[in-house]
């Protein structure tokens, strides 16, 4: 097990590193100079050409990369050109957002998931199974900002029970959950579909296991059997694909705060790239990649842990 | 056939038939401004009713599933070509080649299509291109294991092995006796590759980072319906629905293409 957790993290490292050189590369492909995209035409020589020593375009690409890395790896992102301040401290601000955003949705997500898709199992080919699976494909398919303007739409336009968009800050806890609260239902539901279908399909698998019959055969109730047997055996592709899902609702969340007008992550790098702020974009791209690689490692080594006959040569 | 699969080829070729008849016939000039029927209900002239801008909404719709359907065949034109031929490589040649590319290509899995669409849209200018460019390289690592896992279990088979032994070149058993056994499962992936790639489009659209104005295209209409959407809701409504009823029918269409070709799915189960 040690060892196979090593070989992942060595494993991620690399995958880490690769990351760096594509969004690194991504300013090569940049069509004329950089700096003169950036400060516009009529900019002043001056200031052209320190903002070329700035972003390093005086030098060699390949030079320009290893001493970009260095940085990176020491925790400096460079220094954002929109707002004059290192780009790390302006992420680090945003994640106090985006993080917990991610978190619930997948919390509610998985709760959801886990509830109508072993009650669909249950019922197997029945109208309530019917009914279930066809909120899980409407969830599927429609996106979700257009769901999160629905939401805005009907509970706060036509209700006016809840705020349509912003974020008062953590200062008042209970403001802030009320305005994570469509944020939250949107991602969470969206997603929760696709849990709902992944439940379900494992379940289904499992409940024709031998330990399943077994279990029914020695008189215990149907519930039990299901939450007490088959749900615990039916985790295990369900935590991979909370894993993989992971990076959607990451993607998903930076569409959503758009729609909420929520500070995070996602209107932070909205503004990167309106300003062309290179190291900004990079740096916001480069954490993001970061998390989704680092959730992945933590996926499967969770699931070795679930599955004990899982061994890793 | 089963009835999912019947109704997403038939949802398909809805939309595929409206985007075609776009071409060569439109209610209305979709980029026609007329500011005296600003947000106007759906009615005769305007069978959908109109924008902000008075543009007719029938017309835009009409206009932004041509849209949606290109920009999807595109980025999953650029995901399956280049996936697929690396997949490809990768099986067949086995040994530290193999070992290469799936490296490379589990790093490009870390970005899904909108860190991608970010990272292009600001070293080029955001635009159809890029997002189509994002969307496309998002899915060749998809495609790409699918063709090495096919070309894998393809190659150990009696068939190829036959046809090695009877002294076929290795671009012969390759092209005549592998490639066109692992194609059923990519041109099914092909299927919910483009749903996805309809949706993140939007999406991307929506952020003002896939196509620009004034090309109609449905994110971006949702993106500008969001500001008058307390006067009016008919702008916000059929750009969602339409791509819903695109995503469905390429999700049904693949689902079901995969439990009719897959005899241990045929069942009452539609999802994995």
């Amino acid at each position: 097990m040690g060892g196979f957790v090593a070989q992942r993290l060595l494993g991620a490292a690399l995958t880490i590193l690769l990351a760096t050189v594509l969004v690194f590369s991504a300013l090569l492909l940049v069509s004329g100079d950089p700096a003169q995209t950036i400060l516009g035409l009529e900019a002043n020589p001056d200031a052209l050409q320190a903002l070329r020593h700035s972003l390093g375009l005086d030098l060699p690409p390949a030079q320009r990369y290893v001493e970009w890395l260095g940085r990176v790896v020491r925790g400096n992102l460079g220094m954002s050109i929109r707002y004059g301040k290192p780009v790390a401290e302006l992420i680090a601000a945003r994640l106090s957002l985006t993080i917990p955003l991610v978190f619930m949705s997948m919390a509610l997500a998985a709760s959801i998931g886990t509830l109508l898709g072993s009650v669909a199992a249950r019922h197997g080919g029945m109208p309530l199974d019917l009914a279930v699976s066809g909120f899980a494909l409407t969830g599927l398919v429609l996106p979700s900002f257009w769901v999160g303007l629905m939401m805005i739409l009907f509970f706060s336009v036509r209700l006016h029970a809840l705020p349509s968009g912003g974020f008062p800050g953590w200062e008042s806890l209970g403001r802030a959950l009320l305005h994570l609260l469509l944020p939250v239902l949107t991602l969470g539901l969206a997603r929760a579909a696709l849990m709902t279908r992944i439940v379900r399909g494992s379940l289904l698998d499992v409940l024709h296991e031998d330990y399943v019959r077994t279990a029914r055969a020695k008189g215990l109730a149907e519930r039990h059997v299901v939450y007490r047997h088959a749900l615990r055996n039916a985790a295990i592709p369900v935590v991979t694909v909370l894993g993989l899902e992971f990076a959607q609702l990451l993607t998903a969340a930076i569409v959503v705060e758009s729609v909420f007008a929520l500070p995070g992550l996602g209107t932070l790098v909205l503004t990167g790239i309106e300003a062309r702020d290179y190291p900004l974009v990079q740096g916001i791209v480069l954490v993001l990649a970061g998390m989704i690689v680092f959730i992945n490692v933590l996926t499967d080594v969770l699931y070795g842990f679930l599955d004990p006959r899982i061994t890793y040569a | 056939m089963p009835a999912g699969l019947r109704a997403g080829g038939l949802l398909v070729v809805a939309v595929a038939a409206v985007a075609v008849v776009s071409l060569i016939w439109m209610p209305h000039d979709p980029d026609f401004a007329n500011f005296e029927q600003r947000l106007a209900p759906p009615a005769a002239g305007h069978l959908l009713g109109t924008d902000h801008f008075g543009r007719d909404l029938a017309a835009r719709i009409m206009a932004g599933a041509r849209n949606a359907l290109w920009v999807g065949m595109v980025a999953v034109g650029i995901g399956l070509s280049i996936g697929a031929a690396l997949g490809i490589v990768a099986g067949y040649a086995g040994g530290r080649l193999d070992r290469a590319l799936m490296t490379l290509l589990e790093a490009l899995y870390a970005f899904p299509a909108v860190l991608l669409a970010m990272l292009l849209a600001t070293a080029w200018r955001p635009g159809a291109t890029s997002s189509m460019v994002a969307v496309g390289l998002a899915t060749v690592p998809i495609f790409a294991r699918l063709a090495r896992a096919g070309v894998l279990s393809a190659k150990a088979q009696p068939y190829a092995e036959a046809a090695r032994a009877l002294g076929a070149s290795g671009g012969r058993v390759l092209f005549r006796h592998i490639v066109p056994n692992i194609l059923g499962p990519i041109i099914i992936q092909a299927s919910l590759a483009m749903a996805a790639a309809v949706l993140i489009e939007a999406a991307l659209s929506y952020l003002g980072l896939g196509t620009q104005p004034p090309t109609a295209s449905w994110g971006r209409m949702l993106r500008e319906a969001q500001s008058f959407m307390f006067l009016s809701p008919y702008p916000g409504l059929w750009p969602g629905l339409g791509i819903a009823i695109t995503v469905l029918g390429f999700n049904l269409l693949g689902d079901g293409l995969r439990d009719w070709t897959d005899p241990r799915r045929r069942s009452l189960r539609w999802g994995p």
